[in-house]
């Protein structure tokens, strides 16, 4: 188990160096720099301001200077909110994100699991058929309708839920906007779960643990924990979901997170930011796919000797 | 003696919609008694199993009784069913590889039925669950009770499935198929294992087959049946020694004829190989060590027209590996002459034109056909690669014609894989060999998911097809009685080495190599050869 670990986390360096080269040069490809603005910078000006950032050093060693400061833990200077470094507004604002991405997925995990469970049943029975609904409209309602709806009921008919804001994380102002991100994720993991439940119950040796007349909860037992194998690889895929859905929903919401830091530092070609951005998510994605394997090798012996 | 008898079948049907398949099933098995069920497959054996514990699917429906000391168990209610479940009567299924949940340890799913069922403490359960697995004969019972289903070998599992049935003490024990899934020389220690159980522990015994001689060793009734139906009943010693049924003779004699010894001639060399080897490495990782195992090792042989090599061995003793390494369709060591030229330099594009004349045929008729191809396309399809030229129409001629010379419709052209019988996809299979006119066919298991009745009519047509068309045959089965059928002469496989090779009657009748003597004595129970 722990040489698993230790194998995912050594091959997990290669994956996070190959996205930051990636980003780093792609960035670069797209036309436009950090300093373009309406009107045009006085060239000795323009020219101070890459000196400093070292920007008019060849691009092989810029990439070589990004890498030993990011190992140094350091994101380097905002090119846009030049009073700031990447590092202080990440230290804002990627609580408020963690605190939404962590209560959506955990949201679609509790929600998801239990709606799968009640839908398990006989496919024309009453729970199948509302998990079978409610999961399609989960999956096909984009956060961009399901969001304005939620603020136009509860916030402007009903007057119970703030329409939008963070208010330093209050709980009510986190309702609607962990529901709008967690609500695609709860209805994939419900039918992962109602499908994997199905399948598991009409296994083979489920089929000897009845011919051993054991008694029914003992069977359920054995049949879950075969169920949550695919809904659990799933979890790596919906965190990544997850993150890259909160880009929207922060932005309807007004939530001060990570979410517009993609935005703006890409429109505006902060090279630091977008950067910074980049290896978070890809270092949160892996880490959470780590986390998948570790809990599929917990779970699942055959993944463990491997 | 008790003259009621322990468990009876009256008019037991069951039916999936419309169509049943158990039709009006009625005997009784005595106490202590060894009743066998026979049947081929789509008989209705392991259905009439399932319905004694009602494990069915939901869609079936199963009506008449199965009255189990004064009490219908189709009639029971769920309670009083599962006190009888394990408890009185215990189960024994075919697949050894799936009826143990993969994710529990041994000892786990044991020492749940010992706690749930017979209320041992958790400290109780260990103790007895490393009993059990010493009186099924597993070594090191205490460390095995840690092991996960996928450490352990298929003739273990099935011990460890035995020793889970026996848990409860049943008086009656059914067994589905126990040994089928299992090398011979493991399915036979696994039978005398569940004898020995029998006798010492005084249960009734349902041993449901598909092969009759193998219950005539031990069974004390016989029930033969057939699309459903119960064809034939009675004592064994009577059906055995006198069946009524032609269905039963079939059934009996349905060990194919063994070949009749060919001089060997001075026809041309086809195939030969030199110091075949091939190793795979298993993946370790960094961590791990480089782990190889070799699949074939130093094989050497030679193969003319028109005769056949038989390869003999268990699972795992290379022999599939070999066949496709002669084939050059995996990399392998040493030198493979084919006709006359040495194929060992050849690369994949210098391989092609000389692949129609090296054929194969799977095991699988199931796995090896396109689903979504017609039959005809299926067996035209090598024409496409190799003589490209042909019209649609002249393809499909051909396609007809190859599938006139395997004794099969030429309409089924236009049908789907999945309308066809096993048997029938397996000419299949041999039509789109034979299509490409090749001299030597590689024929990988390809009677070892059929039925006893089938497999003996592939092997006429295969022993057909190889006179008319002076074919070389390298013919891979686990099965001396198939093998011996069409071999001339047989080489038998263990742990990747050829450890006996010679003529086919020399093999079968004075094996020297231990292991040979023993794979034959399994495979023909010693009374016969």
């Amino acid at each position: 188990m722990l040489r698993l670990i230790v194998a995912r986390l050594i091959g997990a360096v290669p994956t996070l160096f190959l996205i930051v080269a990636a980003a780093f040069f792609l960035l670069r490809l797209a036309p436009g720099g950090p300093f373009d603005a309406e009107r045009a910078l006085d060239p000795d000006v323009a020219q101070n301001l890459r000196r400093i950032y070292r920007l008019d050093r060849p691009l092989a060693e810029q990439f070589w200077l990004y890498l030993v400061s990011l190992i140094e833990g350091d994101f380097g200077p905002s090119l846009h909110w030049r009073d700031f470094s990447v590092n202080e507004l990440f230290a804002k604002a990627l609580p408020v994100s963690a605190a939404l991405g962590a209560e959506a997925l955990l949201a679609a995990l509790l929600i998801g699991v239990a709606l799968g469970l009640a839908g398990a049943g006989r496919e024309t029975g009453l729970g199948a058929r509302l998990v079978d609904g409610a999961a399609f409209f989960g999956v096909v309602l984009p956060a961009f309708v399901v969001a304005p709806l939620l603020q136009l009921g509860f916030g402007l008919t009903l007057h119970v839920l703030p329409v939008g804001g963070w208010e330093g994380g209050a709980w009510r102002n986190q309702i609607l906007p962990v529901f709008t991100l967690a609500l695609p994720q709860i209805a994939i993991v419900a039918r992962l779960m109602q499908e994997g439940l199905r399948d598991a119950l009409a296994l083979p040796h489920i089929r000897t643990l009845r011919a051993f007349g054991l008694p029914a909860w003992h069977i359920q037992a054995h049949a879950l924990r075969a169920a949550v194998l695919p809904a659990l690889s799933y979890l790596g895929l919906a965190a990544a979901n997850v993150l890259t859905g909160s880009v929207v929903v922060e932005t309807i919401f007004g939530i001060p997170g990570m979410g517009r830091y993609f935005v703006d530092g890409a429109l505006g070609r902060d090279y630091t930011l977008v950067m910074g951005t980049v290896v978070i998510v890809a270092a949160l994605v892996v880490f959470f796919n780590l986390m998948v394997d570790i809990g599929y090798a917990w779970l699942d012996p055959r993944v463990r000797d491997e | 003696m008790p003259t009621e008898p322990h468990l009876s079948f009256r008019n037991l049907s069951v039916a999936y919609g419309p169509s049943s398949v158990v039709k009006d099933v009625s005997f009784t098995v005595q106490r202590g008694e060894v009743a066998a069920v026979v049947g081929e497959s789509g008989s209705g054996k392991t259905q009439t199993a399932l319905a004694i514990l009602r494990l069915l699917p939901a869609q079936a429906t199963p009506s008449g009784a199965i009255v189990f000391e004064g009490e219908d168990l189709l009639a029971l209610s769920a309670r009083r069913l599962d006190a009888i479940r394990g408890r009185r009567i215990a189960f024994i299924f075919q697949e050894p590889m799936s009826a143990l949940d993969p994710l529990f340890s041994v000892g786990a799913q044991i020492g749940a039925i010992l706690r749930l069922r017979m209320g041992l403490s958790q400290s109780a359960a260990a103790k007895r669950a490393e009993e059990l697995l010493d009186l099924v004969g597993i070594p090191e019972p205490a460390r095995r009770l840690r092991a996960y289903p996928h450490e352990l070998s298929g003739g273990q599992r099935q011990r460890v499935a035995i020793a889970m049935a026996i848990s409860c003490g049943p008086d009656l024990l059914i067994a589905d198929e126990p040994t089928t899934a299992l090398d011979v020389t493991v399915a036979a220690r696994i039978l005398e294992l569940l004898m020995d159980l029998k006798r010492r522990l005084g249960m009734a015994l349902i041993f449901i087959s598909h092969d009759l001689s193998l219950v005539r060793r031990f069974a004390d009734s016989v029930q033969v049946m057939r699309n459903g139906e119960i064809v034939e009943s009675g004592p064994a010693a009577e059906i055995l020694s006198a069946p009524k049924q032609e269905y039963t003779r079939l059934l009996l004699a349905a060990v194919p004829e063994p070949r009749q010894a060919r001089p060997v001639g001075d026809a041309p060399i086809v195939l030969s190989a030199r110091d075949i080897s091939m190793a795979y490495r298993l993946r370790g990782g960094w961590l791990a060590g480089k782990l190889e195992i070799k699949a074939v090792d130093g094989v050497s042989l030679t193969l003319r027209k028109g005769r056949t090599l038989g390869i003999a061995g268990e699972s795992g003793s290379g022999k599939s590996t070999l066949g496709r390494a002669l084939l050059k369709l995996i990399p392998a060591q040493g030198a493979i002459i084919f006709e006359g030229r040495n194929l060992t330099a050849l690369d994949r594009a210098e391989m092609r034109p000389l692949r129609r004349f090296m054929q194969l045929v799977f095991q699988d008729p199931y796995g090896s056909l396109s689903p979504r191809m017609r039959i005809g396309d299926v067996v035209s399809e090598g024409l496409r690669v190799h003589e490209p030229a042909l019209t649609q129409e002249e393809r499909d001629r051909r396609a007809a014609r190859a599938l006139e010379e395997v004794s099969l419709d030429p309409d089924l052209r236009r049908r789907f894989p999945h309308e066809l019988s096993g048997g029938q996809r397996q000419r299949v299979a041999i039509a789109r060999a034979m299509i490409l006119k090749p001299r030597l066919v590689v024929l990988d298991e390809p009677t070892s998911a059929l039925d006893r009745s089938v497999q003996i009519e592939i092997l006429a047509l295969l022993r057909n097809l190889q006179d008319a068309h002076g074919l070389a045959y390298i013919f891979i089965s686990h099965d001396l009685a198939v093998l011996r059928a069409l071999a001339d002469e047989i080489a038998v496989m263990k742990d990747g080495r050829i450890v006996e090779q010679g003529e086919a009657r020399q093999i079968l009748e004075a094996p020297r190599d231990a292991y040979a003597r023993a794979l034959v004595a399994a495979a023909f129970g010693g009374d016969e050869v």
